[in-house]
Parts: structure tokens; sequence; C-alpha cells
């Protein structure tokens, strides 16, 4: 199997870049039933949205995306070729890139060192090691904190530098698990626009976890996960689609122009009925 | 970031763990290395005793290999010298007396006939050696190893009491071997005097002929030494054996390295059980770690690996530490009086070897197991462990 995203992008960039069938995940013990018959598709280069109250699967059709587990039922395919026990630590190492909610740094290497981390499994040459992660960490903006160690870094330049650790392969897919789940607003809107920014730039397809409907609300398409199954599946402007922007998901509301807001108590158009126990509303954005 | 700098990092996140499981590896190789060393030392300076005299061969009584106690007819030395091939015979006689008002345990009087080859190694620093026809037994003299000499606060014209008998010192030498200038020599008759033995040695040493010391010409002389026969045509029990194979031989060092093995065995046992310790502590606090760097793409190869060229990397530590210290206590302990007749203050590099593989050994064996541990682990299951 091919390795590498950029080939197959020129060679053959029609087929999606993920195509999960009846995706099934029963934890070992047999009493959590994660996943049933999941399916989906997703188009290389989308920036899609998993969304979903707590136990809902989501984390786990991550981690079945992302190669680090396997489905109890079913086929995930990878540009084509299915992911299978052999090849999932290469496909990690040289196609996928994780964030994770709680940043998950090497806390004695510094900002630098921690960038060059999954570089070991594809650059023998140290120079270009370093070269490589020190560009990754200008595009995230800390060139100047290179040297800093993970302790001695903000939460949001330490998700920054999290980033760079999972971009500085260049990934086809990126995937992140709640990514702005321990930042502050302004830091959680600083990462997010970097990690769309990079994303958009590498072409690369981004995968996102979240709880934040706000959030959700900013990617093209929202995927619904509720007790296992996929209970929604909303594409942003696309004809055929009953929710043109996510409007109608539960909690999202269209706030009279393009933009899709959060409801809320003070927002007129909220209603409690439609918005579920997990999406915890913040104050709806100012319209344009 | 180079790969050592990524396991220097991890070494010192926990120092304090690290530099003692450093401290009982560097124990563990220290006690091994000095012992081996010292009866490597030993073994060393016997040979050289022999080797550096030209000894080719060292005749003994049969099957009792080292054995001062056992003794030979002193007459038997002429039937030797006149064997072909044979350049010079010399009887040797050893006895070990303590001084113990100076504290000098088990110090050893060698008794040579006055005149012989053995004393052309001898370099004299005060006094003079023994003299024909002046020196008798009668009028007991002796000459004294320099360290020895200082050891009991000796010099030229002093009066040395051995076994109760006041010898007068007229010589002080320095040889190249430790053992000589630990010991003194006296007339082989005032040795005999103070054994109370006849006309005994403890053994001959045998010296070939300049261009007869090949391995061939080495083992007619063998066999003809121990073919020799008394008058009844009975053998005399003889056994002529190379130096290295005779001081190979000596109980003493016999019991030594058996005692190296012993310390060699518990040694690898501790150090690879502090090992294991460790390295499985590390392994259970950085388990979140590893499932990270699994999803980041590591094979689990790669993560075994990490944490067995920890185990080394701390064992290389442990054992640089382990060999100083052997060093630092054979340097102080070849000071000692009592003890620097006998020791040479260095190690060889074969004994330094030694500690190393005894360090890379526990670090693969404590190592490996954490390190399997940790290549199994699931991505999953390690990222979400508390």
């Amino acid at each position: 199997m091919n390795e590498t995203c950029d080939d197959d992008r020129d060679v053959n960039p029609s087929p999606p870049l993920i195509r999960a069938r009846g995706l099934d995940k029963l934890y070992p013990d047999g009493r959590v039933h994660a996943l049933k018959g999941v399916d989906l598709t997703v188009p290389r280069g989308q920036r899609l949205a998993i969304v979903g109250p707590s136990g809902g699967g989501k984390s786990t059709l991550l981690n079945l995306l992302g190669a680090l587990d396997s489905p109890t039922r079913g086929t995930i395919e990878l540009d084509g070729q299915p992911l299978d026990a052999t090849n999932l630590d290469a496909i990690r190492a040289r196609r996928i890139g994780f964030v994770f909610q709680s940043f998950h740094l090497l806390p004695t290497l510094t900002a630098l060192e921690n960038v060059q981390i999954p570089l070991f499994e594809t650059l023998n040459d140290r120079r270009r090691r370093v070269a490589k992660a020190r560009d990754l960490l200008e595009q995230v903006g800390l060139a100047d904190r290179a040297n800093a160690l993970p302790g001695q870094l903000s939460s949001g330049e330490r998700q920054r530098v999290a980033l760079a650790r999972a971009l500085v392969n260049d990934p086809c897919l990126i995937l992140a698990d709640e990514p702005t789940g321990n930042l502050d607003s302004a830091n959680a809107e600083l990462v997010l626009s970097i990690l769309e920014s990079l994303v958009r730039e590498r072409r690369a397809t981004l995968v996102v976890v979240t709880h934040d409907l706000e959030i959700a609300a900013r990617f093209e398409r929202i995927v619904t996960l509720r007790d296992g199954r996929l209970v929604a599946d909303q594409t942003r402007g696309q004809s055929d689609s009953p929710f043109p922007c996510p409007l109608s998901h539960p909690g999202l509301v269209r706030d009279g122009s393009d933009d899709c807001i959060l409801s809320s108590p003070s927002n007129p158009t909220h209603d409690p009925s439609r918005s579920p126990a997990w999406a915890t509303p913040r104050p709806p954005r100012q319209p344009a | 970031m180079s790969w050592w700098r990524l396991i220097w990092s991890n070494i010192r996140r926990r120092p304090t763990r690290s530099l003692l499981t450093a401290a009982g590896i560097a124990a563990s190789v220290g006690a091994v290395v000095a012992l081996s060393g010292i009866t490597d030392s030993f073994r060393r300076n016997f040979l050289d005793l022999y080797q550096s005299r030209g000894i080719d061969l060292v005749v003994v009584r049969a099957g009792t290999s080292a054995n001062p106690g056992a003794k030979i007819d002193a007459g038997l030395g002429e039937r030797i010298a006149a064997l072909p091939d044979v350049r010079a015979v010399a009887p040797g006689l050893v006895d070990v007396v303590s001084f113990e008002r100076e504290g000098l345990i088990g110090v050893p009087i060698q008794g040579w006939p006055v005149g012989s080859f053995l004393f052309d190694e001898l370099k004299f620093v005060a006094g003079r050696p023994f003299v024909s026809g002046e020196d008798t037994p009668d009028t007991r003299k002796v000459i004294l190893g320099a360290i020895l000499a200082r050891n009991l606060s000796k010099t030229v014209g002093d009066t040395l009491e051995i076994q109760l008998e006041p010898f007068e010192i007229v010589g002080i030498y320095e040889s190249g071997n430790i053992f000589e200038n630990g010991s003194a020599v006296v007339p082989i008759e005032a040795l005999r005097d103070l054994m109370q033995i006849d006309d005994q040695v403890t053994d001959f040493q045998v010296m070939l002929a300049q261009d007869r010391r090949d391995e061939a010409h080495v083992k007619q002389v063998r066999d003809a030494i121990e073919s020799l026969r008394d008058a009844e045509g009975r053998r005399l029990g003889l056994a002529a054996l190379p130096t290295r194979d005779y001081v190979n031989g000596f109980a003493q060092l016999k019991i030594a390295e058996g005692m190296c093995l012993a310390t060699l065995t518990v040694a690898l046992f501790v150090g690879t059980m502090g090992m294991l310790n460790t390295m499985l502590m590390s392994v259970f606090e950085r388990t979140r770690e590893f499932g990270v760097l699994r999803a980041l793409g590591w094979r689990p190869g790669r993560i075994a690996w990490l944490v067995v060229t920890e185990a080394v990397t701390l064992a290389l530590l442990g054992a640089i530490l382990g060999i100083l210290g052997a060093w630092v206590l054979v340097v102080v302990l070849s000071g000692l009086p009592g003890i620097n007749g006998f020791l040479t203050a260095d190690l060889s590099p074969r004994i330094m070897l030694q500690g190393v593989v005894l360090a890379l050994i526990a670090a693969l064996l404590g190592g490996l197991h954490p390190a399997r541990r940790a290549a199994r682990l699931s991505p999953i299951e390690a990222i979400r462990h508390e």
C-alpha cells in the first residue's frame, strides 16, 4: 500500500479518502457496543465534524478511522486501500496526524523536539528532522518558543505545538479529538484558525470530534452519532441536503444570514425540546 | 534531536531513580571488576615471577601443584639439569611467615641457593646480594624486597626476627615483580634450618636452552622429567608444568576464581532485578506516552528499542561508575601494608570489558520484559491510562 498521500492525490483524485462500511465496535468485555453499523464516506479535502452526546461513539469512530483500533465488523478503506493490522503503524506514521484534547506532549522535550517525534519513523537525517520541525513551528507561530519545554508554554501554545507535530509528516488525514476542549475561547479560535488554514494549504482532510456545536458549525459537514449510530449527516450548501447549512441540526439555528449559530435561552429561536442534553450552549455570536 | 537526546531526556526525568539504578549496577560491576581484577593481578604477578626470568617449566611433586607443603628431594636438581635441552635449574623453597607486630600476615620467605641465576633479576637499592662462602646458613643473613623493607621500616644493617631467629639485613632489592618486592630471600640452607627439613625443595625452576623453547622441545623435556625413576626403577612422581599451567593450578587462584564466579552470579541477579524494577516502573508511568508515540506512528519495535536503549544507557553509566570505583578500590588496597606486596594497582582492559559485558547483560535481561510490555500496549488503552 502506498503510504503517502501526495502521489495518490495527483494520480487518482476521484475516490474518497475514507470509505467506512458497516462499522461495528464491540469492546472485549462485551458490554459496550460502541458503534453499530456506521457507514461513512469522506471525500478528499473535506472538513468534517463529528458531534454527539458522550458515549455516542465519536471517539471510537475517530480511533478506527485513525488506525488506532480495529472494528469488530465492517471495513475501512483509506484511499481505496483497506486498513488491516499489518499496515496500521506505517499508515499512522505517514498518512494520519493526530491532535488530542490534552495535547500529550512529552514533558522532557522542548517544543522543537516534540514536533520531531513523528519524524523518527519517516526521516533518518537528523538535520532535516530539525529543519522540518522548525518550519512547522514557524507556521503555527511558535518559532520563538522552539526551545521551551511544554511546562513553560500556555495551553494554547501547547496545542499549537501539537498541531505542528500532527502536520509534520504532511499527512493527508488530520484527526482531532476535542482539540479546543482544554482551551479558552480566544486560544480555541486561534488554534482552530491555524488548523483550518494549515489543512486547507495542504489539501488535507480534517475530521474533528467536538462537543462544541459552535465549532462544529465552522465545518462543511457535520455527522451526528448517538448510541453508536450515525443519526444525522449534514453538508453545508449541498443542494439535495435537507440542511444546506446545518441549520436544523439539534442546537443550531440560522440567524437570518448564512451563518449558523447556537441556539440559547436568550435566543428567540431556541427550542429546548430540540436541544440535546450534550449540547452545552455558549453565548451566540453576534451576526456580522 | 538525536535518538540519544531522547534517551537522555527520559533518563533525566527521574534523576534520583536513574542514579540509584546506575548505582546498583555500579556496585555489581564494581564488586565483580575489583574481585576479578585482584585475582587477575595475582595471576599475572605470579606468572611474571617465572616468565620474567625465562623459566619454562616448574617441577613439583605430581598431584600437589602449588602446595608448598609438598617437598621433593633437592638432589633431583642435578639429574634434571643433566637432561638434554635444559640450560639451568634452580631449586626453590618457600615458606610463609608473619610479622605480627607490624601487622604483616603471610609474608613469603624464599630460600635460594647463593649464586643462583634467580638473583640476576634483582636490583639492589641498598646493601648487597649474598656472597658465596661468606653468607653461610650459620651467619643468618637476609635480603628484603623494597616493599617489605618499607612495611617493616627496616634498612640494611638492621636485624629482622624470623620465626624467633635474628637475621641481619644485608641488602634491599627491587624486582620487576611485586611478589618479590614484598618478600624476603634467605640462603636456601638457612630456610631449611628454619623449616626443620632435610635436603628438600618445594620446586625446581627449569630454564631451557635458548633455541629449544618451542612447544615440541618443551614437551620432550617434560616427558623426560616426568619419566625419571629411582634406583629401583620406580617413577619419581614428578610433574613438570609449563609456568602458565603451574600458576593456573594454584589453589588460591582457584578459590578466588570461584569467589569471582559467585560474585558475578549475585551481581548479575541484583543488577538484573534492579534494572527490571526500574524499567517496569518507568514503562508503567509512561504508559500514556507510549500510547501517544504509537498513535504518532511509532512501530512497536521502535518503542521496545527506546526502552532497551534506556536500560543499556543506564547500565553503561553504572558500568563506568563501577569500573571507576573498582579502580579506586584496587589503588587504595594496593597501597595498604600487607597487601601492597601482592597487588598491583591496575585493571586489565579484559577485566573492565568483563564489567561492561556484565552491565549489558543485566540491562538486556532487565530491560527486555519491560520493553516487550511497552511495545505490546494498545495505543487506545495506553492513551486512556491514568
